[in-house]
């Protein structure tokens, strides 16, 4: 594997664990209800 | 796609808390469970079905144990509202299993007579029939059935008996509404059913919530009838007329049902001859257990036991992780050429997830005694003898369980802190909650207590780890008795505790637990903290240094994180850390465990050639400039300090600002958790030092 593609993949890597935190943390806020089912509104899982 | 199966019965499984609910809701449903939340309020929902013994299927929905339906706390209100038939989605149960404990029955009894004036057909599972024999209580089976009406079901859940039985029952084509009420006095029998008249329009049972409304404190009655300004003028006159009549509205169905429960209980009760004292085992042990010294001595003993475990047995699985870390690692190396995404891999991935995930037999070992403490009993003892404690500085009784719970996480524990009527105690128990020693911090304890003494004996080693949970307790302790004497005063509340006799704990529940706890941490790891890892492993090595091939140590210094962490050395500094040191703790603000990944990416950066030997070792021999070593003992002890007292997780600063409806909570606890621990850290370094310690 060449360095340049290593490069890129470990590029590829920390924009992914990024993305993952930033939508992780937008999906957790939206109940409200502080069941923390990560679900739009309260409702049977 | 397959057609959801008709509802046969909907049954609602209720009863006084540690009953046995659950576990026989447990046994019905399987695997076969929902868990929700009921609109409009934060206590969960758990419905599950199974099939009756035709194949029909029923729909399970476990309540909130409950001692009354005068209720107390939110839980309490869920569970008379479904019965009610108030719950918007939830329809009203067709028949309800009344849960009994059979070694308790005089008290739980109480609560079947509110559930038989429901107008509800009630099956009564009488569990615990085994503890009841024991303990020296016969129960007559056919006089409770005829005394109350309604089939009973002796049972021992745990091992699953009666089951069948309780099965058979459920599937009768009609279940009938018992005839067998407590006598009520005649003048408040007229007043309930000309409210009832009024009510009539309602969907429940229109008797009981007469009665209710009839009975309940002025306080919440303004609430109950929905501001209807006609109906609340006819409450208090239907309650005028009764106090001129000489009967007390709230006391007088009160003692109507004691009244009727003491004669039930005569005629069903036989107790045979105790041991001479007229004392039961339980009553013996008890003894010491709840003794004022033998209690907490006991108390402290079974606690350094347990982390004497902790160290002895999981040293094995985690030399076993250890090595399938490293046997994973060099594989990686073996196979790729050297440069960044190979670096990414070993140290970001495999180094930072590895070393966090070797602390998972620890953890599991740690639940395995907390999931044995409480099913065998002792739980109960504990929050007995703290109690003590804890009214001393002004805490709620009820705040034992969200404490207890905060050692697992704070997560659960700031949620379970919803039972606590009283806003002020409730606040005050979610401001200390996360001062418990989390689960997240086993991590870095293990491995500063490893190198703070290597060579000591593990009975050293778990003494200093008991010492760092005792000081989180210690510290709720009396930030809550500050908080109490100044910020959310309040008056504190007896805590009326029952003792439940001590029984075997179920392995199998336990081991589930673990399970699901496992579960929970290997997903954690495989998520959030790869994923800090990942993005860890680029700020430790990004910007690189422009000078030609570098040294690791150049790498690390030049990064982001490295300058970082030299910016904020002058705040640390006084509490011995280093700028290495410095950006572990800050990384450890996302989630606790990260800080013994950054080390461990660190020092692999760091040290090339060492990439074997293990964290703790690299870590013991990192010097400062002058050739001194940097984990001093002191160090390492003011390390662990912090540790128990800071706020660093932000899953905790979520959920407390969701609990309280604010930011000012949250914000406040983290000013005040991390002052005092860098407070407390202070005094132990430079305290230490002044003692002559290093």
């Amino acid at each position: 594997m060449s360095a340049t593609t290593q490069h890129i993949l470990a590029a590829a890597a920390v924009f992914i664990s990024l993305l993952y935190l930033v939508l992780r943390g937008r999906r957790k806020k939206d109940c409200g209800s502080g069941c923390n089912c990560g679900t739009k509104k309260p409702q049977v899982k | 796609m397959a057609e959801a199966p008709q509802i046969f019965r909907r049954i609602a499984i209720a009863g006084n808390p540690n009953t046995g609910k659950s576990t026989i809701f447990n046994a019905l449903t399987g695997m076969r469970q929902k868990v929700g939340n009921y609109p409009g309020v934060t206590v969960e929902k758990k419905t599950g079905r199974f099939f009756g013994s035709h194949g029909e299927t029923m729909e399970l929905l476990d309540l909130p144990g409950s001692y009354s339906l005068q209720v107390r706390s939110p839980d309490e209100a869920v569970s008379r509202d479904v019965l009610l038939g108030r719950v918007p989605d939830t329809p009203r149960p067709d028949a309800i299993i009344a849960v009994l404990d059979a070694s308790n029955l005089d008290r739980h009894l109480y609560l079947v007579a509110q559930f038989l004036e429901l107008d509800i057909p009630v099956i009564v599972a009488l569990n615990m029939v085994d503890v009841a024999e024991q303990r020296g209580l016969t129960i007559d089976l056919l006089a409770l059935k005829n005394s109350l009406g309604v089939p009973v079901i002796p049972m021992v859940a745990s091992r699953g008996q009666g089951l069948i039985e309780l099965k058979q029952a459920l599937s009768r084509a009609t279940l009938h509404v018992s005839e067998c009420k407590a006598q009520l006095p005649i003048v408040l029998e007229r007043e309930v059913s000309a409210l009832s008249r009024i009510l009539k329009c309602h969907a429940g049972s229109v008797r009981s919530e007469a009665m209710l409304l009839l009975s309940i404190e002025d306080e919440r009655l303004a609430a109950e009838v929905n501001g209807n300004p006609s109906l609340l003028t006819e409450i208090h006159a239907a309650r005028e007329r009764l106090k001129l009549s000489g009967l007390d509205p709230i006391a007088a169905p009160v003692d109507a049902r004691y009244a009727w429960v003491s004669e039930v209980c005569a005629s069903v009760i036989h107790r045979r001859g105790e041991d001479s004292h007229g004392l039961t085992f339980t009553d013996h042990v008890d003894q010491i257990l709840t003794h004022k010294l033998w209690g907490w001595l006991a108390f402290v003993t079974m606690m350094a036991l347990m982390f004497v475990c902790i160290f002895v047995v999981a040293k094995w699985p985690m030399d076993w992780i250890d090595g399938a870390k490293d046997w994973l690692a060099n594989l990686v190396r073996s196979h790729m050429a050297d440069g960044d995404f190979r670096s990414l891999v070993v140290d970001g991935v495999i180094g930072g997830v590895g070393n966090v995930v070797i602390f998972l037999p620890q953890i599991l070992i740690l639940f395995f005694f907390l999931g044995l403490l409480e099913d065998s009993g002792y739980m109960a003892r504990a929050a007995f003898i703290m109690d003590r404690m804890m009214s001393r500085v002004g805490l709620h009784g009820k705040s034992f369980v969200p404490l207890l719970s905060s050692f697992a996480c704070a997560i659960p524990g700031i949620m379970a802190t919803r039972t606590i009527e009283n806003r002020n105690d409730r606040f005050v128990t979610i401001l200390v909650a996360p001062l418990m020693s989390c689960s997240a911090r086993l991590p870095v304890y293990a491995i500063m207590i490893a190198l703070l003494m290597p060579a000591s004996s593990v009975w050293a080693k778990a003494g200093v780890m008991l010492c760092m949970y005792l000081l989180g307790v210690a510290a709720a302790f009396v930030m809550a008795g500050l908080f109490k004497k100044t910020i959310l005063r309040s008056e504190t509340p007896m805590l009326l505790l029952e003792l439940p006799p001590y029984r075997a704990p179920v392995v199998r529940g336990i081991v589930q637990r673990m399970w699901e706890r496992a579960v929970v941490f290997l997903r954690r790891a495989g998520t959030v903290i790869l994923a800090l890892s990942v993005i860890l492993w680029a700020l430790l090595n990004y910007p690189k240094p422009a000078t030609p091939n570098p040294t690791r140590a150049d790498v690390l210094a030049h990064s982001a994180a490295g300058r970082f962490g030299h910016a904020i050395e002058p705040v640390i500094a006084p509490l011995g850390y280093d700028w290495k040191i410095g950006i572990g703790l800050v990384a450890s603000f996302a989630a606790r465990e990260v800080f013994v990944s950054t080390m461990g990416q660190i020092y692999n950066i760091e040290d090339a050639k060492a990439d074997n030997e293990d964290l703790r070792s690299r870590m013991r021999d990192e010097r400062r400039a002058d050739g001194t070593p940097i984990f001093t003992p002191l160090t390492c002890l003011s390390i662990m300090v912090f540790f128990v007292l800071a706020m660093q997780c932000l899953s905790t600063v979520a959920i407390v600002r969701r609990e309280t409806n604010s930011w000012r909570w949250p914000l406040f606890q983290i000013a005040y958790m991390n002052a005092l621990a860098w407070v407390a850290a202070f005094i132990v370094y430079q305290g230490g030092h002044l003692l002559g310690f290093r």
